[in-house]
C-alpha cells in the first residue's frame, strides 16, 4: 500500500516535471536544436537564397579551409578583436567592479554611470562613436588638433579600424562591471579586517583576497566575453561594412553577407559551423584550465 | 420593326466581336494575391498602382501585402515563401536582384505572344532586356526604372569659371577643371565630386570597359580597361576630387552637396524630388548636366540603371489576372503608369513620354526625366546586384587597396582581379552561358 503511494507520487512528480519544462524544452527543441541540425544539413550542400540545392558533402567546409582567403582573413580580424577585447574587458571590468565596491561618495551615481551605457541603444551607440573617430571631423582628431597632432583617418586606417571596434566595444562593459561587482561583494568582509590587522597593504589584499576569491566570476566573464567576442558583427556591419580592405571583417559578418547578401546559404552554414568550432574548442580549452586557477568558497 | 431588326443584327455583331476578342483574352476572375517591397515613398507608389488596379478590376478579389526591405524582412519572407510553395501569384521582383535564374517565376513569353504586343513599341527603350535570363526565359516584367544625371552646384562653377559639362565630358576631362573646386580643410573642405553610392556600381564603366559580358559569359575584372577604372578612381580620392570611404561616412553625400561643400552629385531618379527641394531650401542653386562618359573608344555613359518589375511565381493560382496586372503596370494601363512615375520612369513607352517626361521641377523644367527617358538604353544594368553582390564586394575591396591602403592600381589589379574572376565563375549561370 505504502509502495503504490510512494509510486503515485513518484509519476504525479514526474508528470509535473515534464509538465513544467515542456514549454521550454519545446522552444529549445524548434528553435535551437532544429535549425542547429537543419544549418549542418544546409552546410553539407550548395543551397541558394530561394532554397535550390544539391548535396556537396564536406565541399563547403574544403572550400572555406582551403581555397577562400576571406574566411581565413575573417578569423584573422575575429581572433584579434577577442584577444584584444576580452583581456581588456577583464581588466577593466575588475578593476571598475572593484572601485564601485568602495565605500566612496556618489557611489550610486557612478555605478549608473557605469551601466547606462549597457543600456543605450547599440546602432545609436555605434553612429555616435563612427563621428567620434572620423579623421576630418571627429571630436577626437578635433582634440588632438588642439595640441598640433594630425591625428590618423581612424576607421578609414586598416590598422586602426579594429582598434577603435574595441574601444568602442569597451565603452560598454557596464554588465560585466555590475556582475564583478556582485562578485567582489560576495567576498566576507572578515578577510580583509584579518588582513588589514596583519598590517596587508590594499594591493596585498587586492591581489591575496579579491582576485582569488573573485576568479569564479572572473570565469564567468571570460567564457561569456569570449562567446561574444566571437561573435562581432554590429560596428562592423554598421560603422565599416567589414572595411578598409577587409580589416574589420568579422566571421559573423561574413557568414551574414554571403546568407542574405550572396543568397549562399549552403556556404554561410558550414562557415557558421567552423565558428561554432573555433568557440567550442576555445572554450574547452578555458573550462579544462580552470581548476588550476578558479577558486570557489568550498575549495 | 426592320429598324428593331437592324439594331438587333447590330448588337448581335457586337457580341460576337466581343466574343471573339474574349477568347483570345481570357475573362478575369478570383482571387489575385501580390507582394511587393517599400517603405515610405515607393511603399505609398505601391499601393497607389494595386489601387488603380483595383480599380480597374472590381470583378477581382486583390490581395496585397507591402513589406520592409529593411533588415533583410523581405529577402526572409520572400525566400520562405518562394520554397515553400505559398508565394503570391504575383511577386515584386529586380533583374538585379534574387530570383532571376530560378525555377520559381513563370516564362512570361507565351503570355506575350498570346497578347501578340511587339514590346520594343510599348515599353521605353532599355526597359526590358534585364528580365530576360540566361536561357532566353522572360521571367519578370518592367514597372520602373531610374539612372542618374549629374546635379551641380551652379554657383560654384561660376565662382571658379569653370563651364558647366556638357554631352560627352569625361572624368578625365574633370581632372583638369575639377581641381578649381578642391579646397579647404577639416569641416570647410569642398570636393568636385560627392561619393554616392552608387559610385562603386557606376566606376567600373569609367575606363572605357565593362565589369563583364551582358549575357554574363564572360568576366573582364582583369581588363586593362578595369585597371583604368581603378586609376581614375584612386585620383578622384588620393587628389581630392572626391572624399573617400570613411570621410564620406560622416557626411552623407547628398547633405555635402546641399551644404555647398561639392560641386557635383550623381542624383538618382528616385531621389530627384526630395533632393532638388532641399537644395533649394538650402539655397543652392542647381543645374542638371548629363553623366560622364568612359574614355576609350568604345566607352559607354558611366551610369547605372536601377530597375523594379514584377514577377509571376510558378504556383501562382489566377496566371492570368496575375499578367493582367504585370502587362498593365507596364504598359496598358495610364492610371497605374501614372502612379509609376512617383518614384521613377515608368516602363510603359506612352506614360513615360507624354507624362514623365513633361513632369517639371520649379527651376528645371522637364530636363530631369527627359534625360531619364533618354538615357536610360545608354545605361548599364547596376552590375553588382544581387548574386554578383559578391564579386561587388572584391571591387569594393579592389577600390579601398587603391584609395585607402596606399595600393597601386597594377598591384591591386595582380591582387584581386583573379579572385574577382574565380567569384564570377563559381555562379551557376556563368558556367552554363560559357558553356553555350
Amino acid at each position: 500500500m505504502k509502495k503504490n503511494r510512494s509510486s503515485g507520487f513518484d509519476r504525479r512528480n514526474t508528470i509535473n516535471f515534464y509538465a513544467f519544462i515542456a514549454p521550454w524544452l519545446f522552444g529549445f527543441l524548434v528553435l535551437t536544436v532544429y535549425p542547429m541540425l537543419e544549418s549542418f544539413r544546409l552546410s553539407l550542400t550548395d543551397t541558394g537564397f530561394t532554397g535550390d540545392g544539391s548535396y556537396i558533402g564536406f565541399a563547403n567546409f574544403i572550400q572555406a579551409l582551403s581555397t577562400e582567403t576571406r574566411v581565413l582573413t575573417a578569423f584573422k580580424n575575429t581572433f584579434f578583436y577577442v584577444l584584444m577585447f576580452v583581456p581588456l574587458n577583464l581588466i577593466l571590468s575588475f578593476f571598475l567592479g572593484w572601485l564601485l565596491s568602495r565605500k566612496i561618495k556618489f557611489l550610486g551615481f557612478f555605478r549608473s554611470v557605469f551601466y547606462i551605457p549597457y543600456l543605450t541603444a547599440g546602432v545609436a551607440v555605434t553612429i555616435m562613436w563612427g563621428w567620434l573617430f572620423n579623421g576630418t571631423y571627429g571630436l577626437i582628431n578635433y582634440t588632438l588638433s588642439l595640441f598640433g597632432i594630425q591625428g590618423p583617418n581612424w576607421l578609414g586606417d586598416k590598422n586602426t579600424a579594429l582598434i577603435c571596434i574595441v574601444v568602442m566595444n569597451l565603452w560598454s562593459i557596464g554588465n560585466n562591471v555590475l556582475i564583478m561587482l556582485a562578485g567582489i561583494q560576495d567576498i566576507p568582509t572578515s578577510y580583509y579586517e584579518s588582513a588589514e590587522i596583519d598590517g596587508a597593504s590594499t594591493w596585498r589584499q587586492i591581489w591575496s583576497i579579491t582576485v582569488p576569491l573573485s576568479t569564479p566570476t572572473i570565469y564567468f566573464n571570460l567564457v561569456m566575453g569570449v562567446i561574444g567576442a566571437f561573435q562581432l558583427f554590429n560596428q562592423p556591419y554598421i560603422l565599416t561594412d567589414g572595411g578598409p580592405v577587409d580589416s574589420t571583417l568579422t566571421v559573423s559578418l561574413f557568414i551574414f553577407r554571403n546568407a542574405f547578401e550572396y543568397g549562399k546559404m549552403g556556404y554561410a552554414s558550414s562557415v557558421a559551423w567552423l565558428l561554432f568550432v573555433a568557440i567550442m574548442v576555445l572554450v574547452l580549452l578555458i573550462q579544462s584550465t580552470q581548476k588550476k586557477w578558479v577558486f570557489y568558497g568550498d575549495s | 420593326m426592320k429598324k428593331v431588326f437592324v439594331i438587333l443584327l447590330a448588337a448581335a455583331m457586337l457580341l460576337s466581336m466581343m466574343s471573339f476578342a474574349s477568347a483570345d483574352e481570357p475573362a478575369l476572375s478570383g482571387k489575385l494575391t501580390i507582394w511587393a517591397w517599400g517603405a515610405d515613398a515607393e511603399a505609398e507608389q505601391r499601393d497607389a498602382i494595386i489601387q488603380a488596379f483595383i480599380k480597374a478590376h472590381p470583378e477581382l478579389e486583390v490581395e496585397y501585402s507591402i513589406i520592409p526591405t529593411a533588415d533583410s524582412v523581405w529577402d526572409q519572407k520572400a525566400a520562405a515563401a518562394l520554397t515553400s510553395g505559398s508565394a503570391p501569384d504575383v511577386i515584386q521582383m529586380s533583374p538585379d536582384y534574387f530570383g532571376m535564374n530560378t525555377k520559381y517565376y513563370m516564362d512570361l513569353r507565351p503570355f506575350v505572344e498570346r497578347d501578340g504586343v511587339d514590346l520594343d513599341e510599348v515599353l521605353v527603350p532599355g526597359m526590358i532586356e534585364g528580365y530576360y535570363d540566361t536561357d532566353g526565359k522572360l521571367e519578370g516584367f518592367p514597372m520602373h526604372a531610374n539612372i542618374f544625371c549629374m546635379a551641380i552646384n551652379k554657383d560654384m562653377f561660376d565662382e571658379a569659371g569653370v563651364a558647366y559639362p556638357e554631352e560627352g565630358w569625361t572624368l578625365d576631362d574633370m581632372m583638369d577643371w575639377g581641381k578649381a573646386f578642391i579646397g579647404g580643410e577639416g569641416a570647410n573642405k569642398t570636393y568636385a565630386l560627392a561619393k554616392h553610392w552608387v559610385m562603386n556600381a557606376a566606376m567600373p564603366y569609367a575606363g572605357g570597359g565593362t565589369p563583364y559580358a551582358d549575357d554574363l559569359s564572360e568576366c573582364y575584372m582583369n581588363s586593362p580597361e578595369i585597371q583604368k577604372s581603378l586609376e581614375l578612381y584612386q585620383k578622384l580620392i588620393l587628389e581630392g576630387y572626391m572624399p573617400n570611404d570613411a570621410e564620406s561616412q560622416a557626411i552623407p553625400s547628398a547633405i555635402l552637396f546641399q551644404s555647398g561643400l561639392c560641386a557635383m552629385y550623381p542624383l538618382g531618379g528616385f531621389e530627384s524630388a526630395s533632393f532638388l527641394a532641399d537644395c533649394e531650401e538650402n539655397g543652392i542653386n542647381v543645374g542638371l548636366v548629363p553623366m560622364p562618359m568612359g574614355v576609350g573608344e568604345n566607352a559607354k555613359e558611366i551610369n547605372v540603371i536601377y530597375a523594379t518589375g514584377w514577377a509571376i511565381t510558378t504556383t501562382a493560382k489566377n496566371p492570368d489576372a496575375a499578367w493582367a496586372f504585370l502587362k498593365e503596370n507596364a504598359y496598358a494601363n495610364e492610371e497605374m503608369g501614372k502612379a509609376t512615375a512617383t518614384c521613377g520612369m515608368p516602363a510603359g513607352k506612352e506614360v513615360a513620354e507624354n507624362f514623365y517626361a513633361k513632369i517639371e521641377y520649379p527651376g528645371f523644367g522637364t530636363y530631369f526625366n527627359d534625360y531619364m527617358v533618354e538615357h536610360l538604353a545608354k545605361s548599364h544594368i547596376n552590375p553588382w546586384g544581387g548574386t554578383l553582390a559578391s564579386t561587388g564586394d572584391i571591387w569594393a575591396n579592389m577600390v579601398q587597396a587603391v584609395t585607402m591602403d596606399g595600393m597601386s592600381p597594377e598591384e591591386a589589379m595582380a591582387k584581386y582581379s583573379q579572385q574577382c574572376m574565380d567569384e564570377f565563375s563559381s555562379y551557376g549561370f556563368a558556367t552554363a552561358m560559357k558553356a553555350n
